[in-house]
């Protein structure tokens, strides 16, 4: 009896950490770069751009480069597992960053912008199967992760998200997530493009993340060193 | 519905925005103005014979970071034009602040020769370990530093342990009356030499450390270590030690910490062995800035009151601890969406007449900054 327990246990969990890999896998590859805008809208309809390239590779290793606006240019985040640190041209050292804080204002926080995958951060707590999306409940591995709970909403044709709400540990939702606009980006990529968010905290602003390119490419380990993070744009290269 | 293209407008992706080009350029034109109140019981004061109860303190600056890049090597160079007008006075002057040839024909070697600002040490406001960096500006801590000629040598390695990263750099500087001037002058004891630097980094258990070597053939070696931690995910300790051999020695401490509503403490505690006692302070009609044994400076930031989208709210406070005499300043920040950033603030100086701060020519000042990045 003790067994067949155990094996209904390991199998669970193999088969959980499975769907999440998934997921993570169709929204990017194990080692890519990425090309996207976040645009944060102001409730008078003002807006402000950034464009990020984005260097991953594993599950743990990500850098990302502002390349506009100019007031942001060079600026450069190194995500390490969990240390990040926050590269400012002609400021200095990298300093230690946290995942809840944003570098960019707006609704989108360090960790929306630099996530990690999903299958990482996140055991997966419950599955609850509609006509055409399943629903998933997340719990964080740990406290530095930056939302506490998920509930996820996933497409069961394309294995992607469709909404996310994030909440903290008392239950309180922080921000909710919509994924759209479905789009082919070529090497087998297919994801949503946009990631439009809002949050209660930040009433009638919206942020909106949109990505331009997604490419498979290999980088070495030595390119997520706290040392090349002033050169990071030479991983454009 | 798959689609294979954004719907336009809202969603619309700029792909010419993202080729990448073989050379890369930054740069900002800054306007300062201070308005300064002048304290009349200043001894520099009076020995100007000022009559003045005001003036203004006009900076201008430029900034142009240029790179070029080309297979294995990279081409660094960053310049700084200034003009200052107080008083009737003017001067102007341009900084090479970095020139170099960087070469890295692997990811774990790297070479570079032609002057480079390092900026070594994990401080905010001071670096004791920064053995081969012009001091830092507490009052300006982000200020372009200009750097020194010199040859390095880097190796990065990475593993999949406690110890997740190390990087070693090996540098070489001489120096000389005509040659790294301001090192020679204040590093080397007025004497041609040849300098040598170690600096080992890791990334161990999850901390930032720098064991630091300094060897100098015309003064005293220096040891020095650094580190800099998460202790919890909003909160980070960091620490700086320096010891000349047979000589002084320097030590930093500091902390970092976030609030959930995005209010930022940052506080350092700085003690150098060489540095000025109250007495030795008081027997000086000037000094030079932050000249004295110990510090705290604390800065206070909040992101956003109000939820103001880019506004930034901030007090900061300077404390000699020999004489008790601090500057404060009061400010705020506002970044405009077409790169334009002002930055407003009041600042006072307090202490006794005869103390770092109350002996200083401005007794308190408005000042108001304007960059412009492209």
């Amino acid at each position: 009896m003790k067994t067949v327990l155990l094996l209904i246990f390991t199998t669970a969990l193999l088969w959980s950490s499975q769907l999440l890999e998934q997921i993570d896998r169709n929204l990017t590859p194990m080692s890519a770069q990425i090309y996207k805008k976040l645009i944060n809208i102001e409730p008078d309809g003002s807006k402000k751009e950034f464009l990020i390239f984005q260097a991953k590779r594993d599950k743990e290793k990500m850098v990302s480069l502002f390349l506009a606006p100019e007031s942001e240019k060079g600026r450069a985040t190194l995500r390490l597992g969990e240390n990040m640190w926050l590269y400012i041209p002609n400021v200095g050292r990298p300093i230690r960053i946290t995942s809840m804080q944003s570098v960019v204002g707006g609704v989108f926080n360090n960790a929306d912008i630099m996530r990690l995958d999903f299958s990482t951060e996140y055991n997966l707590l419950s599955r609850t199967d509609q006509e055409k999306l399943t629903v998933l409940e997340l719990k964080a591995k740990n406290d530095t992760v930056a939302y506490d709970r998920l509930v996820m909403q996933v497409d069961l044709k394309s294995l992607t998200p469709i909404q996310i709400e994030c909440y903290t540990s008392t239950k309180m939702l922080i921000k909710t997530l919509f994924y759209k606009e479905m789009k082919d980006f070529g090497d087998g990529i297919i994801r949503p493009a946009v990631i439009e968010t809002i949050s209660p905290m930040y009433k009638d602003y919206r942020s909106i993340m949109i990505y331009g390119k997604i490419t498979p490419k290999s980088f070495e380990d030595e390119d997520f060193t706290l040392d090349n993070l002033a050169k990071a744009s030479e991983l454009r290269r | 519905m798959l689609s294979t293209a954004l719907i336009g407008g809202e969603y619309d992706f700029d792909m010419e925005a993202i080729e990448t080009k073989s050379y890369e350029y930054s740069g900002y034109l800054r306007a300062d103005d201070r308005y300064q109140q002048l304290n009349t019981e200043s001894p520099l004061y009076i020995q100007n014979s000022d009559e003045r109860s005001s003036q203004n303190y006009l900076h201008l600056e430029a900034l142009l970071n240029l790179a070029y890049f080309k297979d294995i090597y990279t081409f660094k160079s960053s310049f700084t034009a200034t003009y200052d007008h107080v008083n009737s006075n003017n001067r102007d002057d341009l900084v090479i602040n970095e020139l170099f040839a960087e070469a890295k024909p692997t990811q774990n070697h790297m070479f570079l020769v032609g002057k480079q600002s390092l900026q070594w040490g994990k401080g905010y406001y001071f670096n004791p370990v920064a053995f081969f960096d012009r001091p830092k500006d507490p009052t300006q801590p982000t200020l372009v530093r200009e750097g020194f000629w010199m040859a390095n040598y880097g190796y990065t390695k990475t593993f999949n342990n406690a110890l997740k990263n190390i990087r070693l750099d090996l540098l070489y500087l001489r120096a000389s009356s005509s040659f790294n001037e301001d090192y020679y002058t204040f590093a080397a004891n007025e004497q041609t030499s040849h300098n040598i630097g170690a600096k080992l980094y890791m990334l161990l258990f999850d901390t930032d450390i720098d064991l630091i070597y300094n060897y100098a053939d015309s003064a005293k070696d220096k040891i020095g270590i650094d580190f800099s931690k998460n202790l919890l995910s909003n909160f980070e300790i960091h620490g700086e030690l320096a010891k000349e051999l047979g000589g002084y020695h320097s030590y930093l401490l500091g902390l970092r910490y976030l609030s959930s509503f995005d209010l930022t403490l940052i506080s350092e505690y700085l003690y150098r062995s060489n540095g000025l006692s109250k007495e030795e302070i008081e027997e000086r009609d000037t000094t030079l800035p932050f000249a004295a044994k110990s510090y705290v400076i604390t800065l206070l930031s909040q992101k956003e009151p109000l939820d103001i989208l880019y506004f930034t709210l901030y007090a900061k406070d300077m404390l000699n601890l020999e004489d008790q005499s601090h500057q404060d300043k009061f400010g705020f920040i506002y970044r405009f969406s077409n790169n334009v950033d002002l930055d407003l603030s009041y600042n006072i100086n307090s202490g006794s007449s005869l103390s770092e701060f109350g002996k200083k020519m401005v007794s308190d000042f408005a000042w108001v900054k304007v960059m412009w990045y492209f």
